[in-house]
């Protein structure tokens, strides 16, 4: 249940960039997660609910991205998503001689405000 | 209004582990982060291990459990620097607690830190704990699916460790759909085949370590993933 560390570090990242805009409240947040982070969304909304009573994020609508692995190959140049996370293969020729572009980030990657009143 | 962010969520966690990593760097000393299941042999390799190499490398070991001191006496026989972290219910070690069991470290003369992480193949490979490489175990009673059901270890780790070969006879471990699914994570990590009890393979490991070691020492990051 690594999630609740995850749902700290978004509370700990709102309550500091809302402190910068006084006079303004939080109505919503997006995350994006890569799917390689094994995060559960339906746990990390459960955990969410319970973490931003009395906070800044109190009534803040959260938005969940949820990215798919996208990879390099460096045998064909082609890039593309890779449907099972397990199995890093070109989707265009099979090699395994790929990077990753994306998949395993774990951002904050905005908050909207509204003024107060 | 909308704010754009882009703060990564760990990042308070991580700046523990970057201090760790600094701290490392500054005294020449290897860290490696051991991640296996429950019951895949994670302590009972260290103790033969740190045995065998005992004449060539100084470890120091930092444990995490969720509770009890049982795996912190059972490196006792060895004399060397232990230290227990229990997290009290978390299913991983954070950099902000393991940084506790580097602290405690500190003051003895060490080659190599080992950290074996509360038994878990999923959450502990989330965390940074500011060590150089992950290493990943996973033992033959286990099953050859490991690094497709629980990617992200297998993805990250710079070697893996396949332990208890001496029940080869008595499972069904299909080496070659293991090699395959770790050749699936997109990079070469070597595969160290070990048994704990008869010390079989357990040379390579320690040849490896003392590689990373060498290869730290000499300014050469070993890195937290190896060379594609």
């Amino acid at each position: 249940m690594h999630e609740w560390a995850l749902v700290e570090g978004v509370m700990r990242i709102s309550e500091e960039e809302g402190a910068r805009h006084p006079g303004h409240y939080v109505v919503g947040i997006e995350l994006e997660i890569g799917r390689l982070r094994q995060v559960v969304p339906e746990d990390f909304r459960f955990l969410f609910d319970i973490a931003r009573r009395g906070t800044v994020l109190e009534r803040a609508e959260l938005v969940l991205d949820i990215r798919p692995v996208r990879v390099h190959c460096r045998d064909c140049c082609a890039d593309g998503l890779v449907e099972e996370p397990a199995w890093m293969a070109c989707p265009r020729c099979g090699g395994f001689d790929v990077e990753m572009v994306e998949g395993d980030q774990m951002l904050v990657r905005s908050i909207n405000l509204e003024p107060n009143g | 209004m909308e704010i754009k962010v882009l703060r990564d969520i760990l990042e308070h966690d991580g700046e523990f582990a970057r201090r760790t990593r600094e701290d490392l760097r500054g005294r020449g000393v290897l860290c490696l982060n051991l991640i296996g299941a429950p019951g895949s042999g994670k302590t009972t390799m260290l103790r033969s291990l740190i045995a065998l190499a005992s004449d060539r490398l100084r470890f120091g070991v930092i444990i995490g459990d969720i509770a009890s001191q049982l795996d912190a006496e059972r490196f006792s026989p060895l004399g060397i620097p232990v230290v227990q972290l229990n997290t009290g219910g978390a299913c991983h070690l954070s950099a902000r607690l393991t940084r506790r069991g580097f602290e405690a470290l500190a003051s003895n003369e060490l080659d190599v830190v080992m950290v074996e992480n509360v038994g878990n193949l999923a959450c502990p490979a989330e965390f940074d704990l500011g060590e150089d490489a992950k290493l990943s175990m996973v033992s033959v009673a286990e099953g050859h699916d490991k690094p497709v059901k629980y990617p992200l270890l297998f993805h990250q780790a710079a070697a893996h460790i396949l332990s208890k070969t001496d029940l080869d006879p008595f499972v069904d471990f299909d080496r070659d759909q293991y090699y395959a699914a770790l050749n699936a994570t997109g990079h070469r990590a070597p595969v160290f085949p070990i048994c704990a009890k008869t010390g079989e393979g357990l040379d390579a490991v320690i040849d490896w370590i003392a590689g990373m070691l060498d290869a730290k020492r000499k300014g050469r990051e070993p890195g937290l993933r190896p060379e594609a």
